[in-house]
């Protein structure tokens, strides 16, 4: 491989070296994440990617997939690797099985040895994004999540740093629902909507998106706004892929938002860090209650 | 099944229900016709919201339909937040 010529189409837009020794965790590998992964790849970025292990390419993920016919029925993660690696044979990948939400302590170990500079969330459930924001928040590192809305209509991309919004604080003020933790049922009468994760969405639909949320990862490892221009306070972009009537009223628009950090968020807020001894507050409370309306003998 | 095994389970039902419609009568108030006042009221909420693309402001638990509001991709309301009947995917 020829590095000098590797590069050539991309000099005096993006300095590679800056991006050689950064560390980025994808989150998910799947229509969304690798394609963040083959972006940063394609640039030097060191990956760690993670995936729910046995996940492995079907039919149906073929058409909105990075990884095509060659991959069916083979893990995600590996045959992800091998793409990346034929994209740039330098790349430096660490795969990790692992959910992220059920091992979350293992997760927690995983970064604090890996020390990735950010963390591009791309999965697709709340659960998993709440679980990846406080791994996130305990180890102070900054990340850049995605989602697309059904049906493929546009998506939202998120940037938290350090001290700022967190996850927790942006899905409360969108009123994302925060489902309780599933034990596993069987259901053969029709789907369970836990499990049903995915819908109808062109492959360009969920591709617009990712490389929206690659343009904002991009932009965080470099430290600067080269990328994007996007202002500092702004934590969240909102594009709309098509028009759509009551709610996207121009279609290719984006618009963007600062949310603020929320003092009562369950992630980052005031109570967040000292859950045990404000649960001991609440009942220490709840009993003088008790005593106070107990009839006098 | 026979009349007399259909017998009790005809009165388990009636009990039922009975019990139920007692629950109802002490949740719900009794139809009556709108008064003109209101239904103009209503009209003009209605076509108010459909004309500038707002959300229609409901109170379940109150007077039901209670004025328009404009809808904001990301309100912190959950009534006029564009996006909130959306799940996400990846």
């Amino acid at each position: 491989m020829n590095r000098a010529e590797f590069y050539k189409r991309v000099a005096g837009v993006i300095a590679p070296e800056r991006l050689q020794s950064r560390r980025v965790v994808v989150i998910g590998v799947g229509s969304g994440g690798s394609r963040v992964a083959a972006e940063l790849a394609r640039l030097g970025v060191d990956l760690m990617l993670v995936e729910r292990p046995g996940e492995v390419l079907e039919e149906h993920n073929i058409i909105r997939h990075l990884l095509g016919y060659r991959s069916l029925g083979k893990s995600k993660l590996f045959e992800l690797k091998r793409h990346l690696q034929n994209l740039y044979p330098f790349v430096h990948l660490t795969l990790c099985a692992l959910d992220v939400v059920e091992d979350a302590e293992l997760f927690l170990s995983r970064l604090e040895k890996w020390r990735p500079d950010l963390l591009a969330v791309c999965t697709d459930n709340e659960q998993s994004k709440h679980a990846a924001n406080q791994v996130a928040l305990r180890l102070g590192i900054p990340q850049v999540g995605a989602g697309v809305y059904d049906g493929g209509i546009g998506g939202e991309v998120y940037r938290v740093r350090p001290g700022e919004a967190c996850y927790g604080c942006i899905a409360a003020h969108l009123q994302l629902k925060r489902p309780a933790k599933q034990q596993p049922t069987y259901d053969y009468n029709g789907a369970d909507p836990f499990r049903l994760q995915s819908t109808s969405a062109l492959n360009l639909d969920i591709a617009q998106i990712a490389l929206l949320q690659s343009r904002l990862a991009l932009e965080v490892l470099l430290g600067e706004p080269q990328l994007t221009g996007l202002p500092v306070a702004a934590n969240l972009l909102v594009f709309a892929n098509r028009l759509v009537p009551g709610t996207f009223s121009r279609p290719f628009h984006c618009d963007f938002f600062s949310i603020a950090r929320q003092m009562c968020c369950l992630d980052c807020g005031e109570t967040s860090g000292n859950l045990e001894q404000e649960a001991e507050r609440i009942v220490s409370g709840l009993k003088s209650v008790a005593q106070l309306s107990q009839p006098c003998s | 099944m026979t009349p007399s095994q259909r017998g009790p389970a005809k009165n388990i039902f009636l009990k039922q229900f009975s019990e139920r419609k007692m629950h109802m009568m002490t949740e719900c108030l009794e139809f009556e016709p709108i008064e003109m006042d209101r239904a103009e009221e209503l009209k003009d909420i209605i076509n108010r919201a459909g004309r500038e693309s707002e959300a229609v402001m409901i109170e379940p638990a109150g007077r039901g339909i209670t004025g328009s509001s404009p809808v904001d991709l990301i309100s912190p309301e959950e009534n006029t937040n564009a996006l909130v009947r959306y799940r996400r995917h990846y």
